[in-house]
């Protein structure tokens, strides 16, 4: 069960009208994403690749690929304005308010150093801790991520360490300076399903204990479901849906979210079936007017294909969706509310 | 196991064992511990482990990549552990086995056409096949795995992850095989053409009569397909059996903490993975190197002294295996779930 | 194949191709362009600059500069090739022999270049001048013996990263021989590798050939050559002081030219060959990464 953050907690993050343009500019890769996170909640950004959710979630770390821009939109951090800021403003910026964890941990660690020194390191600079009060409080975080003998932890090299013990070195990393949000980009994608049910358990708890914020982008539907409170689905550049993931996993509002719980792990493990969505999702830049999904959709009718993007409009308390039929469809969702409750 | 049903396993595992680095006077780093299974004509048997189990070392031996040092490999009753030179490349070139490789993009070359890759089994066997029955049968592999014929003058980096993935397959199949090994095969797609590939397998195994060994981390893609499922844990066998009983009703503590830990839209296990990780301080000899007893125990909330004691692998009913001392009683010393643990 | 189609793309590289296509007409047909006989005397008419007879004027024993330089050509380039022709068969067979050939073959072959690449240079050419006998031949192929470790090594480290990769792999266990695989696989993979260092190495031993004759070895005097025309032009450098730029400008369009087809090779995908292939991860994000990547 997911936690329930206060309904009026202070947004940590907002993100409006977020448009991101790629190919320098002249291919448009994401357009109109807005939402919140407010301070204790975790929100997730599901899709396909290619969607979006990744360009959405890099442009909120200020870490865009070459040639990908922000258009236009704004995001703001609190107080700060994310889409204005030179490279000193984001340096001050993450490790301290905003932390990150990525898929590929090793990547982030330099192997000739020992992950103690690369975790006391930035205390010392950030915080100007002495060398003894940075090693405690580095000691005290490997332990506060879960790594059984952080003394003995403090003095290995990355090489040393498993893929799920690297991971939880970054969380330590990223929650070292107590930032207001965290941001885990597809972070459990390459471990092993044991640890990454261990590293979803320590983000949850790391969000209980600290009432840290929590950004989670996944392709992996169910793994957004098992952490997050409220789910954002992209579909081709667009949010295509946004809600309490209760009731967007119970009673989708657009055909695309429908498709994606029959796509993923649904059903009893012995008659599992294996539903596929057709076609492909549009490339990036040849985006269809009116509904992007309509291609692929069993429910497309004459209205969805305007020439119009389609708005995202409110569909119910707190949800919102970007198809045209909402209203006349009754889509299938997991019955999960009937097996929790 | 009758006799009877050893006959017809196409694929025939007994008591393999392969460690690498072994030379005189050194032990090698073992990797494989007397592994047993088999697979029939037909059948899918998902073979599925964390990194580092030997999931991929159990296949690479099959098909004679990686070194066997100890039991026997058998396909279609003849035995192919000792295949060397000539002998090896001719078994190879019939095309019975295939083995598809973990990564598509990888394992195609990126300088040779769609048509020239799922042709090259066929021209590598010259003789087997003239010119034009070759392009027949190239054409006839791309429909088979649902691939336009128009795709089969590009080249691998001009398709998405699913079409390479379908090139690799129609490449095994091109050559009519009778197994069919897949290393990770939907690992790097997308859920939409993780059971498009999915369904094309199980497609394939009626069509052909193929015997499917499906090698994966993830529970959820061999749950859909598989028939039976063999859990390996640390180069051993812990656990085997038809896949719903398997996944529904673990035997082996690993595989219980396995099904319960897989992300779900809508929790389907009865057990919560913090009911199933081990306590800590772990007992001194669950650490020692190199390991003592069972492989599990250093991870096993139910793990004893009993444990010190390697277990071996146990018939149980309905062609189920286990290797615990405690498969029987573990469920007794669950807990409830913690509190603090939140999911 | 992709290789050269991506760097004839490239503006440069279809500049150098030009020079280096005129460089070798000039070789293979420069002794029928020339207006007059590059040997012919004229001793009334020593030390002439340009004029309606000779266009680039003679030299000290009056003879036809322009129609030297074209019929010089031929020799030097033709030095070059000799020396690149003999380290490319003597570098690239044994060095993806190396690879295929077993543990015995390649401790020799590896042996044997270390060896090779520890001898000085001219100590080398002395002695095979000593025992093949002075001329331009001996000269270049105790050069080629000499590139030989170049390709060798260069073609060795391109393959070694590709024997372990999974499509040779695949191609084993379909049951495809050894010169299958290097045919079919290896060498398209090799290829662009071998033509940067085959430009760069033709740049080195053209050199090394204007050096030589410049010096007057290999090739004795009235015969013309780039470099023996700046050596005696040299003598001449208060009568005519532009003299020994004709040659000079030759040899550096056309090394020029090598060095920039060698750069453009690269860019144009050789080194995307040599890359080691990525580590293999299991996720989709990789493939998002990517169509960014492409996409900007």
């Amino acid at each position: 069960m997911p936690l329930s953050p206060p309904e009026q907690a202070p947004e940590v993050l907002a993100v409006e009208g977020l448009r991101i343009t790629v190919n320098g500019g002249r291919t448009e890769a994401v357009r109109d994403v807005s939402f919140t996170v407010r301070a204790g909640e975790s929100v997730g950004l599901v899709g396909e690749s290619g969607s979006g959710k990744t360009l959405t979630c890099r442009s909120v770390l200020g870490v865009l690929p070459p040639g990908c821009a922000v258009a236009e939109g704004t995001a703001r951090l609190g107080d700060t304005e994310l889409t204005a800021l030179d490279r000193r403003g984001w340096e001050r910026l993450r490790g301290q308010r905003l932390g990150a964890v990525f898929q590929d941990p090793a990547s982030y660690l330099n192997p000739s150093l020992t992950v103690g020194r690369q975790l006391a390191e930035p205390l010392r600079v950030r915080q100007g801790l002495s060398r003894s009060e940075a090693r405690e409080r580095a000691v005290q975080l490997l332990g506060a991520v879960g790594l059984h003998q952080p003394e003995e932890v403090f003095h290995r090299y990355p090489f040393e360490l498993s893929g799920g013990m690297l991971q939880r070195v970054l969380i330590a990393t990223a929650v070292a300076g107590d930032p207001e949000l965290l941001v885990a980009d597809e972070a459990t994608t390459a471990l092993d399903t044991v640890v990454q049910a261990e590293v979803l358990d320590l983000l949850a708890q790391l969000r209980a204990e600290r009432g840290l914020a929590l950004l989670l982008v996944s392709h992996d539907l169910a793994v957004v479901a098992e952490v997050c409170d409220r789910i954002l689905v992209f579909y081709a550049g667009e949010v295509v849906e946004d809600g309490p993931t209760e009731q967007v996993l119970a009673a989708p509002a657009h055909p695309y979210t429908e498709a994606l719980l029959r796509v993923a792990s649904i059903g009893d493990w012995g008659r599992r079936e294996l539903a596929v969505i057709p076609g492909r999702p549009p490339e990036a830049g040849e985006a269809p007017t009116g509904c992007r999904f309509a291609d692929r959709c069993e429910y497309a009718a004459p209205q969805c294909r305007s020439d119009q993007p389609v708005p995202l409009r409110p569909a119910g308390e707190g949800r919102r969706t970007r198809c045209v039929r909402a209203d006349d469809l009754a889509l299938a969702g997991t019955g999960r509310e009937e097996v929790t409750a | 196991m009758t006799a009877e049903q050893s006959t017809d396993a196409l694929l025939q595992v007994e008591d393999l064992s392969v460690a690498f680095g072994r030379r005189a006077g050194r032990p090698g780093q073992q990797v494989l511990h007397g592994v047993s299974l088999q697979a029939r004509a037909g059948e899918i048997l998902g073979v599925i482990g964390e990194t580092g189990s030997g999931k991929t070392t159990l296949a690479r031996s099959v098909v004679g990549l990686s070194p066997v040092t100890g039991g026997r490999i058998l396909v279609d009753g003849a035995e192919v552990t000792g295949l060397r030179g000539r002998a090896l490349r001719e078994f190879r070139r019939s095309g019975a086995v295939q083995y598809l490789f973990q990564d598509p993009l990888r394992s195609l070359d990126p300088d040779l056409t769609v048509r020239e890759l799922i042709g090259e089994p066929l021209a590598v066997a010259a003789g087997r096949a003239g010119r034009e029955e070759r392009a027949d049968r190239v054409l006839g592999a791309l429909q088979q795995v649902g691939l336009d014929a128009a795709l089969a003058d590009r080249l691998p980096g001009q398709l998405s992850g699913g079409q390479r993935q379908r090139v690799a397959i129609a490449r095994a199949v091109v050559t009519r095989p009778r197994l069919l090994l897949a290393d990770e095969p939907v690992s790097a797609l997308d859920a939409s053409n993780r059971n498009h590939v999915l369904r094309l397998f199980d497609r394939l195994r009626t069509e052909l009569d193929l015997a499917v060994v499906v090698i994966s981390h993830d529970l959820s893609s061999l749950a859909g397909i598989a028939d039976r499922i063999a859990v390996l844990y640390r180069g051993r066998l812990v656990e085997q059996g038809p896949t719903t009983e398997v996944l529904s009703q673990p035997l082996h503590p690993y595989t219980a903490l396995l099904t319960a830990s897989a992300p779900s839209v809508r929790r389907e296990h009865d057990l919560h993975p913090a009911q199933l990780r081990a306590g800590l301080p772990r007992p001194a000899w669950t650490l020692a190197q190199p390991a003592e007893g069972c492989g599990f125990a250093a991870r096993c909330r139910f793990a004893e002294e009993a444990c010190r004691a390697q277990p071996s692998l146990q018939p149980r009913v309905g062609s189920r295996e286990v290797a615990c001392h405690h498969a029987d009683d573990w469920r007794a010393g669950l807990t409830k779930t913690e509190p603090m643990l939140t999911r | 194949m992709r290789t050269l189609r991506n760097t004839l793309r490239v503006p440069v590289a279809r500049g150098a191709l030009a020079v280096l296509l005129l460089v070798a007409l000039l070789a293979v047909f420069g002794g029928q362009l020339a207006p007059q006989d590059p040997l012919a005397q004229d001793t009334a008419h020593v030390l002439q600059g340009p004029s309606g007879a000779h266009l680039l004027g003679t030299d000290y024993l009056g003879r036809d500069v322009l129609s030297r330089l074209l019929s010089g050509t031929g020799l030097s380039v033709a030095g070059a090739l000799e020396a690149v022709g003999a380290a490319l068969v003597l570098g690239i067979v044994p060095g993806l022999a190396s690879l295929w050939l077993g543990r015995v073959f390649e401790w020799t072959a590896l042996r044997a270049v270390d060896a090779l690449m520890a001898l000085p240079f001219t100590l080398f050419a002395i002695a095979a001048v000593g025992v093949l006998g002075n001329g331009l031949h001996q000269a270049m192929l105790a050069l080629g013996v000499l590139l030989a470790p170049l390709f060798f090594r260069v073609t060795r480290a391109a393959a070694l990263g590709l024997r372990q990769v999974p499509y040779v792999e695949a191609a084993e266990l379909m049951g495809a021989s050894r010169s299958w695989v290097l045919r079919r696989h290896i060498w398209s993979k090799v290829l662009p590798t071998v033509a940067v260092t085959t430009a760069q190495a033709l740049a080195t031993s053209l050199l090394t050939v204007t050096s030589l004759t410049f010096l007057g070895l290999g090739v004795q005097p009235p015969a013309p050559t780039w470099g023996g025309m700046l050596a005696s032009d040299l003598g001449f450098l208060a009568q005519q002081p532009w003299a020994p730029v004709l040659p000079g400008v030759l040899i550096m369009l056309t090394v020029g030219a090598l060095h920039l087809l060698a750069d453009a090779l690269r860019d144009g995908g050789a080194a995307d060959a040599v890359r080691p292939v990525r580590a293999a991860a299991t996720a989709p994000v990789r493939e998002e990464k990517a169509d960014a990547a492409v996409a900007a």
